[in-house]
């Protein structure tokens, strides 16, 4: 760490940089963050970029940017302030980091902060006419009450850029071309697995431009997160990618735990990697489903239903619900596992074991499933880098990217269990790491139900001392977990109040749409269902 | 040509083909047209394009190739070919049987007709907690009702009640549990519900799962004005509600009653499935007491655009 800090002194003199968080962070103006964005790349090898997140200061807007080193892991935040606080730039970072587009414009539709060099400066997630910025603390939600017109579809994308005398001024410029051919997808689709829109290009059959239209869901949960004390938040991170309910929970849990310093106790700890466990299992059976049933398979949708039925009995009967089971709390779980839950978990492991083999037999070798997926869609190691896809999506390019793995968490040290990993990237590969990961997912389980029997049949399950009042210390607090979907993240921004600044949600989906059209481009559209289906995004994820 | 097969003449049986069809096609149309409630509106007449205003126009032109394609995928939709062949036999069985079917049908029977929601399997003790419906029923007897009127009536909500196809129409969390209904153990093919549709034009009500967002809601309220008459909507879970764990959100809709009407709440987030079984009984209830004869249904209009009999008109 020692070694960074003098690299990026040597590089930016500038910079002022802080080693009391847990994170390096360094701080910069917009006036050098380019030069030294490149360098933080080329020399010392932060080649994935995992989030950009808008941020009000009381004296500045700007962003911090979390950047990763892919081979020693380092992890630095480098935060840059605009000059000008009412009309806010910075410059892009898109040519040196592709999972900038959409990460900045999210930041411009948040808080209006415009980056100079950045392509396609749109709205991302609020329709087109809206005005102001919500995320912006002095914004007025009556100057955007419910309209019922229709959108204008946008025609037309802007660019800001800079001449040599440093004015920057804002260029026209066309989403199509007025000769292509442009289809649209969605909003209400079924096979974009959601509310998810793309205006498709087309020669023939062959796709040549994807615009993704975001926000059909949008529910401005950073933003409602403001209002909200720690315990209130954790509703949120359920509904967000509900599909991975627990896992995200889990996560907001630690990073308000790391804060307060909560020692959370073992038995709690073992029971939430299980029900993570158990949750990815029934997440990557969901992906099974859709994905054959985008195929034609209906069923092999049944049969992936039919399991998680299995794993949605566990959650009822220890959480009182299906989905949104509301289980993980700061400090431990709300309430101990019922009785019969070893037995439960270790036959819900007996059966999806038998019957994984029994959907390679139906599904995997099926000639239409291979002609369909194999070679298609395919995604390299390095594309996966620079657009920071992680979880199965990443794996299937042969990325190390399992943060179980590369930051461990709770208790994954203590387990022994393979990070599956494939080379070709391609749909085939996305979807055999999902089923190969399952088998993982069951060895996990076993060990960890071997481990909570060696614990006894009753125990702490919750941390005894947890502060009523949570008051996070002043400073920046992250964590990040592996979700079904990749690495999920939470930034949360305290002044010391029980009340966060800014938190925000690093959502593995997002980066996920950001390679739609790198990946659909030049394929048939028919293959764009079955890519997005591997691809195997939550929507809801993706708008937060 | 081998006509002698269906045992017609050679010169009677095109005429035939032709006055069963074109009888076939009008005798539909007819019921339909006098039956059927229906509305009127801007939208409705628009290309379906997946929620979102229609641009430009929509005759596009494809290649040859995909019009020979979709000729035969519609040779083999045309399930109705079927009928023909009874038809050649209808002379065999005689005049008395096809009376005896159509009969037994309407059940003419010398008694006033009660009105009440019959749901096989389930008692009205079992499920009197609707004070709604209890008093909708009520209303509608007080009015008296026509013996054939109330028979026919009877038997179009009988069809109606237990064939309701939904649209998919699925933001979030809900949804997935909407497909946990139509997978394996819920099963919700036996009540009629499980034909899900992409198209609203084939629907028969709209679920609506999930939060709906004001860039959302524009394109919820085409879809439901797409919708082919009758049609229902059941708000599923808190968000649709009342906007739910959402409601202080900058851009959610707080209830989609403030878009498109409502006929079922269902609270819950997301509702277990006994609950989706629930609220679509309740839509049964609702179902089984309405009329379709007398052109009671057939009010809607929107908009300020009237229908006079061929086109549609602004009206100022």
């Amino acid at each position: 760490m020692a070694e960074i800090q003098d690299k990026i002194t040597q590089l930016c003199p500038q910079a002022q940089v802080d080693t009391t968080g847990e994170f390096l962070l360094v701080t910069v103006a917009d006036a050098q963050w380019h030069d030294l964005a490149k360098a933080l790349k080329t020399q010392l090898h932060f080649d994935c970029l995992t989030a950009v997140v808008g941020m009000e200061w009381p004296d500045a807007r700007g962003c911090v940017y979390y950047l990763t080193n892919t081979e020693s892991l380092d992890v630095i935040h480098v935060k840059v302030t605009a000059p000008d606080r009412e009309q806010p730039r910075l410059h892009s970072v898109v040519d040196l980091w592709p999972v900038a587009n959409f990460q900045e414009r999210e930041a411009y539709d948040f808080f209006g902060i415009v980056f100079i060099g950045h392509p396609d400066m749109r709205r991302m997630f609020l329709r087109n006419d809206w005005v102001g910025y919500p995320l912006r603390k002095d914004y007025d939600p009556a100057t955007n009450p419910l309209r019922l017109d229709d959108e204008e579809n946008e025609d037309y994308t802007c660019r800001w850029v800079e001449d040599d005398k440093g004015q920057v001024k804002k260029v026209e410029g066309k989403v199509f071309e007025d000769d292509e051919y442009v289809i649209n997808v969605g909003p209400q689709h079924p096979s974009t697995h959601g509310v998810m829109r793309y205006r498709v290009s087309l020669d023939g059959e062959i796709v040549k431009k994807i615009d993704v239209v975001s926000g059909y869901i949008h529910r401005g949960i950073e933003k409602m997160c403001e209002d909200l004390t720690y315990p209130q938040m954790l509703l949120y991170t359920e509904r967000m990618d509900y599909m991975a309910a627990h896992i995200n929970r889990h996560c907001m849990c630690l990073c308000v735990e790391k804060a307060l310093g909560i020692e959370v106790p073992r038995r709690a700890e073992l029971i939430r990697l299980m029900m993570d466990e158990l949750m990815r299992l029934s997440s990557h059976l969901l992906s099974y489903g859709c994905l054959t049933m985008d195929q034609g398979a209906t069923t092999a949708f049944f049969y992936g239903f039919r399991d998680r039925e299995l794993i949605y009995d566990i959650f009822d009967r220890t959480c009182g619900a299906r989905m949104s089971m509301a289980y993980s709390c700061i400090g431990g779980v709300v309430a101990d596992v019922h009785e019969d839950f070893i037995k439960d978990v270790r036959n819900a492991c007996d059966v999806i074991e038998k019957n994984l083999k029994e959907y390679h037999k139906l599904f995997t070798g099926n000639v239409i499933a291979v002609n369909r997926m194999t070679g298609v869609g395919a995604l390299s190691k390095d594309d996966a880098i620079a657009y920071d896809i992680t979880g199965p999506s990443g794996r299937a390019c042969g990325w190390h990217c399992d943060v179980r793995k590369t930051q461990p968490y709770s208790l994954y040290n203590e387990f022994d269990f393979d990070e599956v990993l494939r080379e070709n990237g391609d749909s085939m590969d996305r979807y055999m790491v999902r089923m190969l990961e399952m088998e993982q997912c069951i060895k996990i389980l076993r060990q960890a139900c071997d481990k909570l029997e060696a614990e006894g049949a009753q125990g702490e399950y919750c941390a005894p001392k947890v502060p009523k009042v949570m008051k996070l210390p002043a400073g920046h607090w992250y964590q990040q977990v592996e979700a079904s979907r990749g690495a999920f993240g939470v930034y949360i921004e305290s002044d010391g109040n029980t009340k966060p600044v800014r938190v925000h949600f690093q959502s593995p989906c997002f980066n996920l749409i950001g390679v739609v059209d790198l990946t659909c481009r030049d394929n048939m559209i028919a293959d764009l269902i079955t890519i997005t289906a591997s691809l195997d995004f939550v929507i809801p994820d993706i708008d937060r | 040509m081998e006509l002698a097969i269906f045992g017609l003449q050679s010169t009677a049986f095109p005429v035939t083909a032709a006055l069963t069809g074109v009888l076939l096609v009008a005798s539909a149309l007819i019921i339909a047209w006098l039956v059927g409630p229906r509305s009127y509106t801007k939208k409705k007449g628009e290309a379906f394009e997946c929620g979102i205003p229609t641009r430009g126009d929509s005759m596009a032109q494809y290649h040859v190739g995909y019009y020979l394609f979709a000729i035969l995928f519609l040779m083999f939709d045309v399930e109705t070919v079927f009928l023909f062949p009874w038809a050649t036999i209808c002379k065999s069985i005689g005049g008395k049987a096809m009376f005896a079917v159509v009969r037994s049908g309407l059940c003419l029977e010398e008694r006033s007709v009660e009105m009440e929601v019959k749901i096989k399997s389930m008692k009205h003790e079992d499920f009197k907690d609707n004070e709604y419906i209890d008093s909708l029923v009520e209303q509608l007897q007080a009015s008296g009702t026509n013996i054939v009127v109330g028979k026919l009536d009877q038997l179009m909500n009988w069809g109606v009640s237990n064939s309701l196809w939904p649209l998919c129409f699925g933001t979030s969390c809900c949804a997935i549990e909407f497909m946990c209904l139509g997978a394996a153990r819920y099963d919700m093919a036996r009540y009629g519900f499980e034909v899900a549709r992409n198209s609203p034009r084939q629907a028969d009500y709209i679920m609506c799962q999930g939060t709906i967002n004001y860039r959302m809601a524009p394109a919820l309220k085409r879809l439901y004005e797409q919708m082919a008459e009758p049609k229902y909507v059941i708000a599923c879970g808190s968000c649709t509600v009342s906007g739910g764990p959402f409601k202080n959100s900058y851009c959610v809709v707080k209830g989609v009653d403030e878009i498109i009407p409502v006929d079922v709440y269902l609270p819950g987030c997301p509702p277990r499935p006994e609950a989706f079984f629930y609220a679509l009984m309740q839509l049964q209830r609702k179902i089984k007491v309405q009329k379709y004869f007398g052109g009671v249904n057939r009010k809607e209009k929107l908009e300020g655009l009237t229908y006079d009999g061929t086109a549609l008109k602004e009206t100022k």
